[in-house]
């Protein structure tokens, strides 16, 4: 019994392990392409990247969510302009 | 569906729910929520777009790579770069194998400063057909075209109102689209009204619609013809009928027809101009065209007016009350038109005729006549050629009005009936018309002058003129009017010839014992005309009121004229004309008073002939009196010369008196170089080459030469004297002297060689391939440049010439050392002894400044050749003179 709780405890201590890593993996991996936004100059902050990252990962069309993005911009704006009015 | 399927679906609702929080910040409870939710939903489920390629986004990275370059930031493509080749080194879900070119795709789009770019290709359009068959898709897709974010009830209030203006402005603009094309398909319907423009912009465009339209009586072809021209044109139809400015200002016939006249003659600039109101038909102005361009402008003119004439009939169609003067209108018009052309006519042919007398100053001795004949006969062909058609486009227009001879012209109405008659011989006919044809007009009073004079010499311009006269009489008489013209205009020019002629005589006092009878019996036909004008203020008639009875048998002599105040009018009038350069006078005068010496008054011969500046005429006409030896003549004529020429002149001198060569000095010709100038007097054109301005430089040039020279001179006798008289003896003095020949021969070739026969040979093989005048005189002027520079007599190189000079100085002033070494031996001792020790020290001293002046000299020519590389004659004097690097 004590070797099977050893086990899985070790086993535990690796996933955490390996989840914690994938995570750093995971943000570095976010970080990265966030510096190529920024160098792009593409206007998103970390949230909204990781969600379209998300989304890609997932299988939508890069191209499809772009214009979506650029729609969502434009018709966001004009609301807050007729409501500044 | 499947687990996966689902586990994706729900994967993508919830990375959705997000998508819209982070974009939009809508709660999920708004409605606006859900509006941003399905359309997000829809268009990312069912859209259109292809997969991303993998290599069309990294071919596009590539290039913003490059562009980031090329914008000088090197280090931030560097580091994008780094980056997305680290982000292909990550681990990513490996669903698709691409998902870095996916995000990058993603990046790239939503970039800001990026060109567009599409990363797949477009979408083909049978999968577009299939996917219409999803009606659910589509309709969705289409529901949420016009999607919008809700507002509140008021604000959809005003939303609605200004969609439903939105919709009212559509309608509106669609009903003035339809009103436009309605105006415009009336517009294209061409009426009588629009005749005007149509056929301006016809005449402008095609010449084929154009003749259909003139050659057609019926006005409904010729509607239907612009009809057709504008169909033709469709694109430009609307250009045609709003064609600003010159269409508007056609509101007549006649702007009509002159509108016309300036298309067809292409004087594009000028129909603007005439659009603007403020020109007229005679305006049009042709001062700028070449002679050959004038004449193609006047065929075309003339054209133009047979169809104008052909225009009347359709003019018809214009109901306007000026209709019935149209005709006048356009004859007026056309007249008008032609004499301005021929008032061009008479500047064009005094031009050629202008150029004639050049180019008889050219051929200098004999008058080449020829090529006056020539440009006259070749120009008075031309427009000979121009009369003819005017005649048969005036025939035309007497013939559409049956109205023979209501013209403005009536010389050209004899032309015209000339032109028909064939009783005169051709040669008569054609010298006959154009010289009619010169009369007829008052500036060819001129070119009748010039014509004579270059037709004809002295004697016949008062022979023949009057033969001819007589024998065209006959003819004169049949024709009447010519004659009637010829006499007002023609023999007023004869007269002025006359005139100018008994001026002269009256100058020199011609006695009555003259041989010319002929010009006795010009004289007679002149007087029985009666008086004649000058258009100088002054006139003859006046003259026949006060003092001279003239009676119709005698002839008619200027001497009889006694008030002395109308002689020197005379002579004012002759200085005038002899003034105002008419080199035919001169020539005429010239000549006459050579051939009559012996009736001439000498000092009044001698100061026309210096009044003409000729004095080679004068030197002939001194020589001859000086070998007559006549003491009266020369007394007669000793005070004029002495007047014209200066007081310190003698009959010594006369034979000295060249024309090439007038000495200021009064004896001696070379008291110093520099006061030598030569002063010469070229036959035309040469002058002009050789200009003041080329014989200052010359005479700077050979002012030089002659100081060398005359010191190389005066240098080599001494050195021979010495030699002969004292061999061995005084050796330094022959060693000094052969050092300053060392320098002053190979100066020479310097100057002489180097320079002066070098750029000549450049200058004389410039000449002989030069193609103009003016290329010759440039050349001429740079090869006198050349010279004066490289022999440093430039204001520039004065430092250097003050140098030479000073070596030159030591050259000519050896010399007289020298001669005073060799008259030692004829003084006494002790002066010998006294005159040896200054003769000692002053050849010191002259070796010492002529080594300091050498190598000052050699020093300014090294500096000179460092800064001017282009002197290699410089390089190869200082070589020779120093050649043993004795000067340094």
């Amino acid at each position: 019994m004590s070797a099977n709780q050893n086990n899985s405890s070790n086993f535990k201590s690796q996933l955490k392990v390996s989840i914690s890593q994938e995570k750093e993996e995971a943000q570095e991996t976010l970080e990265i392409i966030h510096e190529m936004s920024q160098i792009l100059n593409c206007g998103l902050d970390r949230q909204q990247l990781a969600v379209l990252v998300s989304m890609i990962e997932n299988g939508v069309n890069p191209e499809a969510l772009a214009l979506v993005v650029n729609e969502m911009k434009t018709e966001l704006n004009t609301y807050k302009k007729i409501h500044k009015q | 569906m499947s687990n996966f399927q689902k586990q994706r679906e729900q994967q993508f609702e919830e990375d959705l729910e997000k998508f819209i929080i982070y974009f939009t910040g809508f709660g999920s409870s708004q409605k606006n929520f859900e509006i941003a939710h399905k359309y997000a939903s829809s268009n990312l489920k069912y859209h259109t777009f292809l997969d991303p390629d993998a290599h069309q986004i990294e071919a596009k990275f590539q290039d913003i790579l490059i562009k980031l370059q090329v914008m000088s930031r090197p280090d931030t493509a560097d580091y994008l770069n780094t980056l997305f080749q680290e982000l292909k080194k990550r681990k990513l879900k490996q669903d698709y194998n691409d998902i870095p070119h996916r995000i990058l795709g993603l990046l790239l789009l939503l970039s800001s400063n990026l060109i567009e770019h599409n990363l797949n290709r477009e979408p083909n359009k049978n999968i577009l057909k299939r996917k219409q068959q999803d009606n659910m898709s589509i309709s969705s897709i289409e529901s949420l075209k016009d999607w919008k974010f809700e507002t509140s009830s008021e604000e959809e209030d005003e939303e609605e109102n200004k969609q439903e203006d939105i919709q009212i402005n559509q309608r509106n603009e669609n009903v003035r689209e339809i009103q436009q094309k309605a105006q415009q398909n009336q517009n294209l319907i061409s009426s009588k009204d629009q005749l005007p423009n149509v056929l301006w912009h016809m005449s402008f465009n095609t010449k084929k619609s154009f003749n259909e339209f003139v050659s057609s009586n019926d006005s409904f072809i010729q509607i239907r013809s612009s009809q057709l021209f504008l169909s033709e044109n469709q694109n430009k139809s609307q250009e045609i009928l709003k064609k600003p400015r010159i269409i508007n200002m056609i509101t007549n016939e006649k702007d009509v027809v002159i509108a016309v006249l300036y298309s067809f003659l292409g004087l594009q600039s000028e129909l603007l101009t005439f659009s603007s109101g403020q020109y007229q038909l005679t305006d049009f102005d042709v001062r700028h065209m070449s002679h050959d361009s004038l004449l193609s402008s006047t065929q075309k003119f003339l054209e133009y007016a047979t169809i104008v004439c052909h225009l009347k009939k359709p003019l018809n169609m214009i109901q306007k009350p000026s209709l019935l003067n149209i005709e006048i209108l356009i004859q007026e018009q056309f007249w008008l038109g032609v004499r301005s052309i021929l008032s061009e006519f008479d500047q064009a042919v005094t031009y050629l005729l202008e150029q004639s007398i050049y180019d008889e100053k050219l051929c200098q001795q004999k008058v080449d006549r020829s090529i006056t004949l020539m440009y006259l006969g070749q120009s008075l062909q031309d427009w000979f050629v121009i009369i003819k058609q005017i005649n048969l486009v005036a025939q035309k227009i007497s013939t559409i009005e049956a109205n023979n001879g209501t013209f403005n012209s009536p010389t050209l109405t004899i032309l015209y009936n000339l032109c028909i008659q064939n009783s005169l011989q051709p040669q008569h006919n054609q010298v006959y018309l154009q010289k009619l044809f010169l009369y007829a007009l008052e500036p060819y009073i001129k070119l009748l002058d010039k014509y004579l004079d270059y037709n004809s010499t002295i004697t016949d311009t008062f022979e023949n003129l009057p033969i001819f006269l007589q024998s065209c009489s006959v003819q004169l008489k049949n024709i009447g009017q010519a004659f009637q013209i010829f006499q007002k205009v023609g023999l007023p020019a004869l007269k002025q010839i006359q005139f100018k002629k008994n001026l002269i005589m009256r100058l020199c006092e011609v006695s009555d014992t003259s041989p010319t009878k002929s010009i006795q019996t010009s004289l007679q036909y002149c007087t029985l005309s009666g008086g004649y004008k000058f258009h100088e203020p002054f006139t003859l008639t006046k003259l026949k009121k006060d003092d001279i009875k003239i009676q119709e048998n005698e002839s008619y002599s200027i001497k009889n004229i006694k008030n002395p105040n109308l002689i020197k009018v005379f002579q004012k009038e002759i200085v005038k004309l002899i003034k105002k350069e008419d080199q035919n006078i001169q020539n005429i005068l010239l000549d006459y008073l050579n051939n009559h010496l012996q009736f001439i008054k000498l000092h009044k011969y001698l100061r026309c002939l210096f009044f003409f500046e000729r004095v080679d005429l004068m030197q002939q006409f001194i020589e001859q009196i000086a070998e007559s030896q006549s003491l009266a003549r020369l007394r007669a004529i000793q005070n004029t010369i002495q007047d014209l020429l200066g007081k310190n002149f003698n009959f010594n001198n006369a034979y000295e008196l060249q024309p090439q060569l007038i000495c200021q000095q009064n004896s001696q010709f070379l008291l110093s170089h520099k006061s030598v100038n030569f002063k010469i007097f070229l036959p035309h054109p040469i002058d002009l080459i050789i200009n003041e301005n080329s014989l200052i430089l010359y005479n700077k040039i050979m002012q030089f030469l002659l100081f060398f020279k005359n010191s190389k001179l005066h240098l080599q006798q001494s050195q021979v004297n010495l030699k002969k008289r004292f061999k061995n003896q005084l050796s330094k003095f022959l060693h000094f002297g052969n050092q300053l020949t060392h320098f002053i021969t190979n100066y020479e070739y310097f100057l002489f060689i180097s320079i002066i026969q070098v750029q000549t040979d450049l200058f004389l093989d410039k000449v002989n391939k030069s193609l103009s005048f003016q290329e010759i005189i440039n050349n001429h002027n740079l090869y006198l440049k050349t010279i004066s520079d490289k022999m440093f007599l430039n204001q520039k190189s004065e430092s250097i010439l003050e140098a030479i000079y000073k070596v030159i100085d030591i050259v000519q002033n050896y010399p007289m050392l020298i001669e005073r070494v060799t008259t030692l031996d004829l003084v006494d001792q002790i002066t010998k002894n006294i005159e040896n020790m200054r003769i000692e020290s002053e050849f010191t001293k002259m070796k010492d400044s002529f080594n300091q002046q050498i190598s000052a000299l050699i020093l300014l020519f090294d500096h000179y050749t460092q800064r001017f590389t282009h002197a290699p004659e410089i390089i190869e004097c200082i070589l020779k003179v120093n050649f043993n690097q004795f000067y340094k």
